[in-house]
């Protein structure tokens, strides 16, 4: 098993650990010491008080419980005192390094620091909280052996091969539509600690009055009201846009990619570009009719927390859509969308949509036609030429194409979706058909990787013709034999 | 339609010299690339299985209708409704239970390649899963009861992907999942181990 304590000597947190380890229990703290002091103020004995000082004690307890050393091949870590673990994380197995620096810790020049393998949703190793400088060793220690570039952490930053304008964080948060998330959080918040009953009951005869007043409410009012709510939920948009994604850069330090965004809490998340398992650019009709673009990649890191890390989530949460291939030729060279020689699926793969789309219009027309049967087929008529037209619009987008590293597939309507998996990361591969496949000699073929969540898209390329398909599954195949798999 | 034998096998394999081997003298396992049907045990331990089932079904009926009939005072349409529900779950698991078994079988095959371990299955969707043997993580040999009586055994490769990271192959033998399984451990030189 383990040898024993590594040479390079045991490290420990920063001392503000324990204001920030006792700080991550606020809420219950609040109530542990409201608990304390009821108890003192009650029974008149003031020694209670004492027990204020038992979260403290944990805190204080943990931190100098806590080691850490960076050894030649893996991360050690101590922690416990009863039960003691000492966990050895291999370098090559972390996924990535994700980092959250607020206000406060920024005043104090501390950071907390996860680290990620691919075993499941929590992360390897928290670090609550380390210097800066301990930040740039980990790094260099984590990272760094694997790179035949050395690249001394810390020292010149290499330029950002990407920066978000605030046009673009402006728009991202227009069309994002947190505004409603913003207000749900403020809403349990509200609930939560009762403000919501206090303010009911400090503001009811005022409510009353407003209920009167709205009942007087015409359409037009209605309407503005509706505008002003409108207004005030794309506000809160932005602005959560604005407080998560300012100044969100992405640089590479050789294999290394790194993003950095936030206002006040700043996160980073560093990945080698080396383990993205799956890679998406995303154009929804909107962006697309502004020419804009998303870039999302999957790691085998857990997601325990991907509201909070958007960081991670997002290479490129919005970028102009012609600088694309630069940023994608910087995060992943295998990548290349525009070079891809892009095939068409079955030529009858619209009747298939169409077949479909057909179907799912069926309902609402047998109701209309209920209601009224002239328009019942004005409805069919317009819904089959709706219909056929987008099928065959979707039909000539859907293709898939196979390069030197990488297969890719092309789909989307209105909003469209360009993948890319490479064979070193294809985990298993199945060509499925369906009695209506088989009708009409056609096939799917769906790509498993490794992903954090099962919510993770998939790849499946369907509609094609069964000999293309059949030659495409030994191609991949055979491609993804031949190379070995690297998490 | 169901009496032509496995499509894989008619066009991929001359007719196989030693068709079925009798239970008790395994097989020895090919490796040699060449497709393989599961063992021909697998069709009675499938129809074992379904019988199971089926006795659950015709168990469970009455006692469920007769609670009803007793607690609930239902009307007598009611109840013969519901019995000749029961009947006709009864008809359809007997029946289905007779010819799907074999159906089913005509249409598995796996075969191991130098590069991937192939399977090919189902009746009404067809599945040709392949998993190159370099992505196996790890690998399982489960044994459920009825496949124990009739010595077979359902080989689990786990991979590390997401939504299918386990690919189970149902009706070996159990010499021939315990080879299969030491064949792909013993697989190409792999960079990394374990994981996930």
């Amino acid at each position: 098993m383990a040898p024993e304590p590594p040479p390079a000597g045991w490290r420990r947190l920063h001392v503000s650990s324990l204001f920030f380890d006792a700080g991550r229990h606020a809420a219950s703290l609040v109530l542990w010491a409201g608990t304390a002091v009821f108890v003192a103020a009650r029974s008149q004995e003031a020694w209670f008080l004492v027990f204020l000082l038992l979260p403290l004690l944990e805190a204080l307890v943990r931190f100098a419980s806590f080691r850490y050393a960076l050894t030649e091949e893996q991360l050690v870590l101590r922690e416990g005192v009863l039960v003691r673990t000492l966990r050895h994380v291999p370098y090559a197995r972390i996924q990535n390094i994700d980092t959250l620096q607020g206000p406060l810790h920024r005043l104090l020049g501390v950071v907390e620091v996860r680290l990620e393998t691919a075993s499941g949703e929590e992360p390897e190793a928290v670090f609550r909280v380390v210097s800066t400088a301990q930040l740039a060793e980990l790094r260099a220690g984590v990272f760094g052996g694997r790179r035949a570039a050395p690249g001394p952490a810390g020292e010149e930053r290499p330029a950002p091969f990407f920066r978000m304008s605030a046009g673009d964080i402006l728009l991202f948060g227009l069309l994002a539509q947190k505004g409603l998330l913003v207000l749900g959080g403020a809403w349990v918040a509200l609930h939560e600690l009762d403000l919501w009953g206090a303010l009911e009951r400090r503001f009811a005869h005022e409510a009353e009055a407003l209920e009167d007043r709205a009942q007087a409410l015409d359409a037009w009012r209605w309407a503005l009201v509706a505008v002003v709510v409108l207004l005030f939920l794309q506000g809160a948009s932005v602005l959560w846009s604005f407080l998560k994604l300012a100044g969100f850069r992405i640089e590479r330090r050789g294999e290394d990619l790194r993003t950095t965004c936030g206002l006040f809490t700043r996160q980073t998340a560093s990945l080698p570009r080396g383990r993205v398992q799956y890679l998406e650019v995303r154009q929804s009709l909107v962006q697309r009719l502004l020419g804009r673009a998303s870039v999302r990649a999957l790691t085998a890191g857990g997601e325990s927390d991907a509201e909070r890390r958007v960081a991670r989530h997002w290479i490129v949460p919005l970028a102009p859509r012609r600088e694309l291939a630069r940023i994608l030729a910087e995060v992943q060279p295998a990548a290349d969308f525009e070079g891809v020689r892009w095939r068409a699926v079955h030529a009858h793969a619209w009747r298939r949509l169409f077949v479909r789309a057909v179907l799912v219009l069926l309902v609402p027309v047998l109701l209309v036609t209920a209601y009224s049967p002239l328009l019942g087929a004005l409805a069919l008529v317009g819904g089959a030429l709706g219909a056929g037209f987008a099928a065959r619009a979707r039909a000539r987008v859907l293709a898939w194409g196979l390069g030197d590293e990488a297969v890719f597939l092309r789909d989307g309507l209105f909003a469209r979706r360009m993948a890319c998996v490479r064979f070193e990361k294809v985990q298993s591969l199945a060509l499925v058909r369906t009695p209506l496949d088989r009708r009409a000699r056609m096939a799917r073929i769906a790509l498993d990787t490794a992903g954090a969540s099962k919510a993770a898209p998939r790849f499946v390329i369907p509609f094609l013709g069964l000999r293309e398909a059949r030659f495409l599954m030994r191609a991949l195949e055979r491609k993804s034999a031949a190379l070995d798999f690297r998490w | 339609m169901s009496t032509d034998p496995s499509p894989f096998l008619a066009s991929a394999a001359p007719p196989d010299p030693d068709p079925d081997p009798r239970p008790g003298e395994p097989a020895a396992p090919a490796f040699d690339g060449e497709m393989q049907r599961l063992d021909p045990r697998h069709v009675a331990c499938e129809r074992v299985g379904g019988w199971v089932s089926a006795g659950v079904v015709a168990l469970l009926g009455p006692l469920a209708i007769g609670a009803h009939a007793w607690l609930g005072q239902p009307s007598e349409a009611r109840l013969l409704a519901l019995a000749l529900g029961w009947g006709a779950l009864l008809v359809l698991l007997v029946v289905l239970n007779s010819f799907w078994p074999p159906l089913a079988f005509r249409h598995a095959a796996w075969r191991l390649s130098p590069r991937a371990l192939e399977i090919r299955r189902g009746v009404i969707v067809r599945h040709w899963i392949g998993v190159p043997r370099a992505r196996v993580q790890h690998l399982d040999v489960t044994r459920g009861p009825i496949e124990r009586r009739f010595g077979l055994a359902t080989l689990v490769v786990h991979t590390a992907g997401t939504h299918e990271h386990q690919v189970p192959l149902e009706g070996l033998s159990h010499e021939t999942a315990l080879a299969l399984r030491d064949e792909l451990l013993a697989g190409p030189a792999r960079a990394e181990g374990d994981g996930a």
